[in-house]
């Protein structure tokens, strides 16, 4: 059934839709009930090729590549579905499962504060702490106005402004921070046992391997290669072509 | 001829992991059910990279007597994965001896200085023969009653089977060794119904024997195999088989316009020649089949491995199970995983090879879970069981895998507090919140949060400038007032009767007020010139204000002359006064 299914998403779903893709989503979802795990995936893939996406989208083309055992894509599925949805607690379990399938260890920052920046993006996010930065940021520039205004601070004003000022500052420094955390480009191996090579091209001695669906940041490019780091601190070069980015 | 189907029965590998995946010892026999008298021949099968096979051991015959102590012995080198791969048969023969339940023991092989143990298998003996064949007996006959030059036969297995078990079908081509056939092809369609059928590949060239057949020499070779699988009970039957092939044959005259004959030449012609039907008479299994039962019947062998002894919690452990044997490759479906409190189970891939240059059809599913223990106090991966038919004995068999030791390091992690099992992916039904896919900007790219975060210092830049614009304009107003002070008391002098003298009075006060700040209108005119004398005046022009304040309280109380003109006498006065005052701060 799978070929039917995945010919039929991609038919359905050549042209840009003006319209969500609900119907492929549900074929997709009523396959994955039947247990043709392949055949969901095909469609979810068919309903994701139509320029829409959502989290509910990403979460049961995660589920369905676990289930096919097909864990580069239910890695790759359930890393952009956190991206759009990073305290959906469906999201967090089906990516904990990843996880845990792809048999990566947690991250452990080397520091203080990037272990804080990892918590914060991980229970908080960028935007969250962007918008209470945003609060704080307002508040302590409507007492300033009011302070300009009235030509004089009244002591409550005064001590709000202390606690304020910082606590905004504080706000900024993190939620950009975390900001630029979750902006770092990250990419997924697509490959089984993927060599780092030392240097671009050079394939005689493997500084490491890299597990299919395992997480890595991506740094610099030379031409079809890319060097990687993973969460292991392993780093290297590996061809483009054994990855794909979030 | 011959008999040279082989039932495969059982996969054997008893040498650890490491040994098990570099080197395969599996054992065959050629039949689980037999005539009694019957030959059954069993084969041990070493494939892998191995130097040399030792010492043999052959199997002891319960209910069956060996003929051959000594094994036939081959050898072949195939290419598979990439790589070569040696494989050598050890074939012994059994004749079955009575009626009843008989057994082929264990054998022992010794491969590389490693013993392999092979394990018993159980061999029904019956009366009747088990094997169908429409040859020659059901071979057309040519007008005088004889066997034709050439004719095709179909030989399977067994007449009877159960459902799910696997029946061979051998389709043997006959023909006189003048005869030279070649290159057959299948007629028409070739159906099974109620089958499902799997072709095999025959080795090329395809070998013939020698046989005599009714007084006549006729070569003998095997041209087509499959194994079929009954899906359904009941009376069942493989479709007649037709092929046309080339055969030579003396050329003869074609009549008056033909060639010339010649009695030396010969040339091919095309031929067709058909088997008959293969009936099979399927039986249905019996009830009471357990859970673990997915539909398999034939003979199985079950293995598990792990990828690694030890795994901290929350770590992935790759655990392979590999099922082999002789049913429907269609119903070799992963083992079960037992629900296991603090352990993981993911689906398992599933990979089915099926060797098709074999006697038989054998073939191996690899199952290959990914397993995450979430409780140090796990020690070890559950067994694996998995059901069958077992066609020998006509019962259902459940195999069972050896439990895997692992030491499980690190913290319990949330998940081993979940309910026992495993909890699967989820999946979420219903209306999704649907986007334009694009990357996500991440939040300070964004233009209108840039825009809010910059609004608010904006703003207060804009009330401190318009309160700074404002106290400037706020502290100015005096001294605008008082350069203005003069211009307008001028202009209201000229503008005032000559000799009004109240309006003069107040004109001054009013200018005094403006320019100055001194409260005039309720001060006396001697407290007017004292202020201003101590504000530093000229005496002169205090002493002509005093005179001019003097003057109008007097005017207003006794007539002036009509040349002296209050009003035009006060200009100067003002004037002077406004030179002399200094400006306020």
């Amino acid at each position: 059934m799978t070929g039917p299914a995945l010919l039929l998403a991609l038919l359905l779903a050549a042209p840009a839709g003006a319209q969500p893709p609900d119907h492929l989503l549900a074929q997709g979802d009523a396959l994955y009930e039947e247990g043709d795990y392949r055949g969901a995936l095909a469609a979810y893939d068919g309903a994701a090729a139509s320029g829409w996406t959502s989290p509910t989208l990403l979460l049961n083309a995660s589920a369905a590549a676990l289930r096919a055992g097909d864990l580069p894509r239910a890695r790759l599925a359930a890393e952009r579905a956190a991206r759009l949805a990073p305290r959906d607690a469906d999201v967090r379990h089906n990516l904990a499962l990843v996880r845990a399938a792809v048999g990566e260890p947690p991250e452990r920052p080397n520091t203080a504060s990037a272990a804080a920046v990892a918590w914060l993006a991980a229970n908080v996010g960028a935007a969250p702490l962007a918008a209470g930065a945003l609060v704080a940021w307002l508040a302590l520039f409507a007492l300033l106005g009011l302070r300009v205004v009235h030509g004089g601070w009244p002591t409550t004003q005064r001590r709000l402004a202390m606690v304020v000022g910082p606590l905004a500052l504080l706000a900024i420094v993190a939620a950009f921070a975390v900001s630029h955390h979750e902006s770092a480009p990250r990419a997924v191996a697509l490959a089984e046992e993927a060599p780092l090579a030392r240097q671009p091209g050079d394939t005689r001695e493997a500084a490491g391997y890299l597990r299919a669906g395992q997480l890595v940041r991506v740094g610099a490019s030379r031409g079809a290669w890319r060097h990687v780091r993973a969460a292991d601190g392993t780093a290297g070069w590996v061809e483009t072509a054994t990855m794909a980015e979030l | 001829v011959m008999r040279r189907l082989l039932i495969f029965i059982a996969a054997l590998a008893l040498a650890p992991a490491a040994q098990a995946q570099a080197v395969s010892v599996q054992a065959f026999a050629d039949q689980l059910t037999v005539g009694d008298g019957d030959q059954v021949t069993f084969t041990v099968e070493v494939t892998g990279p191995f130097a040399q096979i030792g010492a043999v051991e052959p199997p002891a015959g319960r209910g069956l007597r060996l003929t051959n102590v000594r094994p036939d012995r081959s050898t072949r080198v195939s290419m598979g994965r990439g790589e070569p791969q040696q494989t050598t048969r050890l074939d012994w023969h059994f004749v079955a001896d009575g009626v009843g339940v008989a057994e082929i023991g264990s054998a022992a092989v010794e491969v590389d200085g490693r013993r392999h143990t092979t394990q018993p298998i159980t061999i029904r003996v019956v009366a009747a023969p088990q094997h169908v064949a429409t040859a020659p007996d059901r071979a057309p006959r040519t007008e005088d009653g004889s066997l034709p030059d050439i004719f095709l036969t179909a030989r399977a297995s067994t007449a009877s089977a159960y459902v799910g078990e696997q029946i061979v079908v051998d389709y043997v081509l006959h023909f006189r060794p003048a005869v030279q056939p070649r290159n057959a092809r299948v007629v028409g369609a070739w159906e099974a119904p109620g089958f499902w059928r799997e072709d095999l590949e025959l080795r090329t060239p395809l070998p013939s024997t020698t046989v005599q057949i009714e007084g006549q020499t006729y070569e003998a070779a095997t041209i087509r195999r499959a194994a079929f699988f009954p899906t359904r009970p009941g009376s069942l039957h493989i479709d007649a088989l037709t092929i046309s092939l080339d055969v030579l044959r003396a050329q003869r005259p074609g009549g008056p316009t033909g060639p010339i004959y010649n009695p030396f030449g010969a040339r091919y012609f095309r031929q067709r020649v058909a088997a008959a039907a293969v009936p099979i008479e399927v039986r249905a299994l019996p009830a009471g089949a357990p859970a673990t039962f997915r539909g398999s019947a034939g003979a199985f062998a079950l293995e598990a491995h792990a990828d690694r002894p030890a795994a901290a919690t929350g770590e992935g452990i790759r655990v392979t199970v590999t099922l082999s044997g002789d049913g429907n490759p269609a119903t070799l479906e992963a083992p079960v995983w037992p629900e296991t409190p603090g352990l993981e189970v993911f689906p398992p891939s599933r990979e089915v090879s099926v060797p098709r240059v074999a006697p038989r059809l054998a073939a191996t599913g690899e199952f290959t879970y990914t397993v995450v223990a979430h409780d140090p106090a796990i020690t070890e991966l559950p067994p694996l069981a998995w059901t069958y038919f077992d066609v020998a004995t006509g019962r259902y068999r459940t195999l069972t895998t050896a439990p895997l030791p692992v030491t499980i390091t690190g913290e319990a992690t949330p998940l081993a507090a979940l309910r026992p099992g495993r909890e699967g992916p989820r999946l979420r039904t219903g209306p999704a919140d649907w986007t334009r896919a694009a990357a996500p900007a991440a939040p300070f790219r964004q233009p209108g949060l840039l825009a809010a975060f910059a609004f608010p210092p904006l703003a207060v830049l804009a009330l401190l400038l318009v309160r700074v614009g404002r106290e400037r304009r706020r502290e100015s107003a005096p001294l605008r007032r008082s350069r203005a002070a003069l211009r307008e008391a001028l202009a209201a002098l000229r503008g005032t009767a000559p000799h009004d003298a109240a309006a003069v009075d107040a004109i001054v006060r009013d200018f005094l007020t403006a320019r100055l700040a001194l409260p005039a209108r309720t001060m006396s005119v001697s407290d007017i010139s004292a202020s201003l004398r101590q504000r530093g005046l000229p005496d002169a022009a205090v002493a002509d204000l005093h005179a001019l304040l003097v003057r109008c309280q007097t005017a207003q109380f006794a007539p002036v002359a009509p040349h002296n003109s209050i009003a035009l006498d006060a200009e100067p006065v003002l004037q002077a006064l406004a030179a002399h005052a200094a400006e306020p701060a």
